[in-house]
């Protein structure tokens, strides 16, 4: 979820080694605020009189901003669920689409008479081409490796894989490089 | 008072017990951060 974690107390190195082994590992970093003595949990404002912190959660966004505080009861583990919900709306699925492919995913797909769907690795890709091109037939074509709207189109076509190469032939749709069904549909031959 | 959502998070670097220093800015720009205060090893809630 693109997100770390980090666990921090004032006890020294050794005491968190030991104790991180005797829970069988811990496998985020827990830091030592030994010394100077919890200097990084006053800064945060959560240092007690007694010289422990308090038990407390910051959410820290990737510009370095504050998104969520917990300074919760001390003898009580916080609510993990209310920690999730923060970093899902810290990171929608939306914001991992790149402006280019937020481009193309609001454009509408494209009419001609034979859509290719493809990626630019597949081999059978290139058959489809070259096909194509034997025959004279004019095409357009779609890398789904970079238009996902497309690749969701070949989705619901191809029992939710993203199968290539995929034709569109003025509606009539052939998943895969099946030659005899192209050559049919295409009126080759 | 502890610092509030919309603060900037103070930078600091410690030791961790997995053997490196830990410096919070090393995440600028990479991913987000839980920062998880506990009181003390050894006392279990």
């Amino acid at each position: 979820m693109n997100t770390q974690v980090l666990g921090i107390s004032v006890d020294s190195v050794p005491c968190l080694k030991a104790w991180a082994e005797s829970l069988g590992g811990i496998t985020y970093p827990l830091l030592s605020d030994f010394y100077p003595h919890g200097h990084v949990a006053q800064m945060f404002g959560v240092l007690r009189a007694e010289g422990y912190s308090e038990r407390a959660i910051f959410i820290v966004d990737r510009q370095g901003v504050i998104q969520y505080v917990d300074v919760h009861k001390i003898d009580e583990q916080p609510n993990n669920e209310d920690v999730f919900r923060v970093l899902e709306k810290l990171e929608p699925r939306a914001a991992a689409v790149s402006a280019r492919e937020f481009a193309a995913a609001a454009a509408p797909p494209p009419t001609a008479d034979v859509v290719l769907y493809c990626t630019s690795w597949c081999p059978a890709c290139r058959r489809a081409r070259e096909f194509l091109k034997r025959h004279g037939i004019a095409y357009v074509e779609i890398d789904i490796g970079k238009d996902r709207a497309a690749a969701a189109r070949v989705r619901k076509w191809a029992n939710g894989n993203e199968t290539t190469p995929t034709f569109d032939i003025k509606g009539t749709i052939i998943v895969d490089f099946d030659q005899a069904r192209l050559e049919q549909v295409l009126g080759l031959k | 008072m502890s610092l509030k959502v919309g603060d900037r998070a103070p930078d600091f670097v410690l030791p961790s017990h997995l053997g490196a220093q830990v410096r919070l800015s090393d995440y600028r720009d990479k991913c987000n951060v839980v920062i998880a205060f506990f009181p003390l090893a050894w006392t279990p809630v």
